[in-house]
């Protein structure tokens, strides 16, 4: 009986049901809850109804969403596949006529889909990027995108002033949406959609992987098209969800550089020459090898707003006593020579 | 007997292929049969195929089933059976019913668990549009959009304990309002009625 704190309130214990249904309970909150379910059977009673009712919400909600007209429509489908909405005299020699109606059904399917298809294509745009390359579009109600090397979304140009709703094809976007509250923003990959709530934020699949970072304002994540968001995240925080598992990470943004493709901004704080390397090369699309043990040491420290690639390496160089030089379109960086040598930058 | 005869008349009128009945049969019991299966089986295409394939068992029927207590009732024991048996393939539940033999479920149990679910819903939506604007909006946020506390919180600019307030609030006034004896009263009352 440890965990009982009888000072604490039925409220107390009632918050704390709250808290395990969403299942953000501490493993000392379990216990306690443990404890106070098993002390009194009234409190156990209170868990129980608790439960029930939030199951009943649940229920409720589906009650209120079922549209009757539409199963009914649905059932009367099945009827017919089944012949079973005919009156039985008039269930002779169905079959023959019912092929023949198949027949020209599928004929007549088989077109309709085809002209979708056409028309749909005509319908969509695709904003591609090189693959060394960022690109910068405006989308028709303003606002801006920003497409990482190797990168593509698509949209439809008739129903996007209706819907606002933008495909990832491949690759890592930033956008900085311009908030219209009567038509939201969405872009999607696969199942899963982020909407905007007036914001800015990076998208990008890699792998596997698909990452929602924001910068500004407030989106929320949803699967399936479902209306019941999966998260929201605000700016400062980012969501890795995994396409195979479904299977949603949420942390704040430890990556200082993730959108330095866009503007290269580069933040440094006691960075390994790795790390630098790495998001140098995420940032300009250019390939960055260091030559020697001893580099990989060194630490860096600083800040770069909108520079060339030239100049960033400059300075790192002689903030870390290093040069660099170009090969092949390679960049290898390395430790100073004796004999200092001019290298263009 | 009045329901007992007029329902039995629809069934009837089923087995003689009459669309309009079985259309009237399915808009009086659609949603309630639906929920119920839905609480059993946790997934809404399995519900709506479960109540589907009842309702066309019953159109097929070369009889109609006598009934001896109501419709609703055979309904909902109907809807269980087929769900459970539904269940059965994947959790090896045992002991009910198949639906092959849905003509002749055994009715000699009154229970009509669709209706008294969907009283207890109704009752439940009742309470909720009783409570205070923004403990209804908190509660529906945590229970319906599946929000966390933090997340409501944030989008209604209140502080998380606010929240946590509003929520426990919330709950005890649902409870005042379900424990109301009036919707007992009203079901004992509708049990009755249906009794003779």
């Amino acid at each position: 009986m440890e965990n009982f704190d009888p000072t604490k309130g039925e409220s107390f214990y009632i918050q704390l049901i709250f808290d395990e249904m969403e299942g953000n309970i501490s493993q000392h909150e379990t216990e306690q809850l443990i404890v106070w379910r098993k002390q009194d059977p009234a409190n156990e009673k209170t868990y129980r109804e608790m439960v029930e009712n939030a199951d009943n919400l649940e229920l409720l909600k589906i009650y209120r969403q079922l549209d009757t007209e539409i199963s009914i429509t649905s059932l009367h489908q099945k009827l017919r596949a089944g012949q079973n909405i005919d009156k039985p005299e008039n269930r002779k020699n169905l079959s023959l006529v019912y092929l023949r109606w198949v027949g020209a059904a599928a004929v007549l399917f088989l077109f309709i889909f085809s002209s979708i298809y056409i028309f749909q294509q005509q319908d969509r745009v695709v904003l591609s990027s090189t693959h060394t390359e960022t690109a910068r579009f405006t989308l028709p109600d303003g606002s801006k995108i920003v497409l990482n090397a190797n990168s593509s979304i698509a949209y439809s140009k008739r129903s996007f002033h209706r819907s606002r709703a933008v495909k990832l094809l491949n690759g890592e976007c930033f956008l900085a949406i311009v908030h219209n509250p009567n038509k939201p923003f969405s872009i999607s990959y696969g199942n899963i959609s982020v909407r905007d709530i007036g914001t800015s934020f990076n998208f990008g699949i890699d792998g596997e992987q698909l990452k929602v970072s924001v910068r500004s304002g407030i989106i929320s994540i949803h699967e399936n098209r479902s209306e019941i968001s999966k998260a929201i995240l605000k700016a400062g925080e980012t969501a890795t969800y995994q396409t195979k598992t479904g299977h949603m990470h949420r942390d704040s943004i430890r990556d200082l550089n993730y959108m330095a493709y866009v503007d290269h901004h580069l933040v440094f704080n006691n960075a390994s020459l790795n790390e630098v390397a790495k998001s140098l090369e995420l940032a300009y699309h250019r390939k960055i090898r260091i030559l020697g043990s001893l580099t990989l040491k060194r630490h860096f420290t600083a800040e770069f707003k909108d520079r060339s690639l030239s100049d960033v390496l400059s300075v790192i160089c002689v903030a870390l006593n290093l040069e660099f030089l170009e090969k092949a379109g390679i960049i290898y960086l390395q430790e100073k020579r004796k004999q200092v040598r001019t290298n263009g930058s | 007997m009045e329901t007992a005869i007029s329902d039995q008349e629809i069934l009837n009128a089923i087995s003689m292929k009459d669309i309009k009945a079985f259309d009237g049969m399915y808009r009086c019991h659609y949603k309630r049969l639906y929920i119920l299966s839905f609480r059993h089986l946790r997934s809404q295409e399995m519900a709506e195929e479960i109540v589907h394939d009842v309702f066309i068992k019953i159109w097929n029927l070369k009889n109609p089933p006598v009934l001896s207590y109501s419709l609703s009732s055979y309904l909902s024991k109907a809807v269980v059976n087929t769900s459970l048996n539904a269940l059965k393939h994947e959790k090896t539940v045992k002991g009910y019913t198949d639906l092959g033999e849905i003509g002749e479920l055994a009715q000699n149990d009154h229970t009509d668990e669709a209706e008294a679910l969907e009283m207890q819903l109704i009752a439940l939506e009742r309470a909720i549009e009783e409570l205070p604007e923004q403990c209804r909006k908190v509660l529906l946020m945590s229970k319906f959009e599946k929000l966390k506390q933090q997340d409501i919180a944030y989008r209604l600019d209140i502080s998380i304990k606010t929240v946590k307030n509003h929520l426990t609030y919330g709950y005890k006034k649902l409870k005042e309002h379900l424990e109301y004896p009036i919707i007992l009263i009203f079901i004992i009352i509708l049990t009755l009625y249906r009794s003779f």
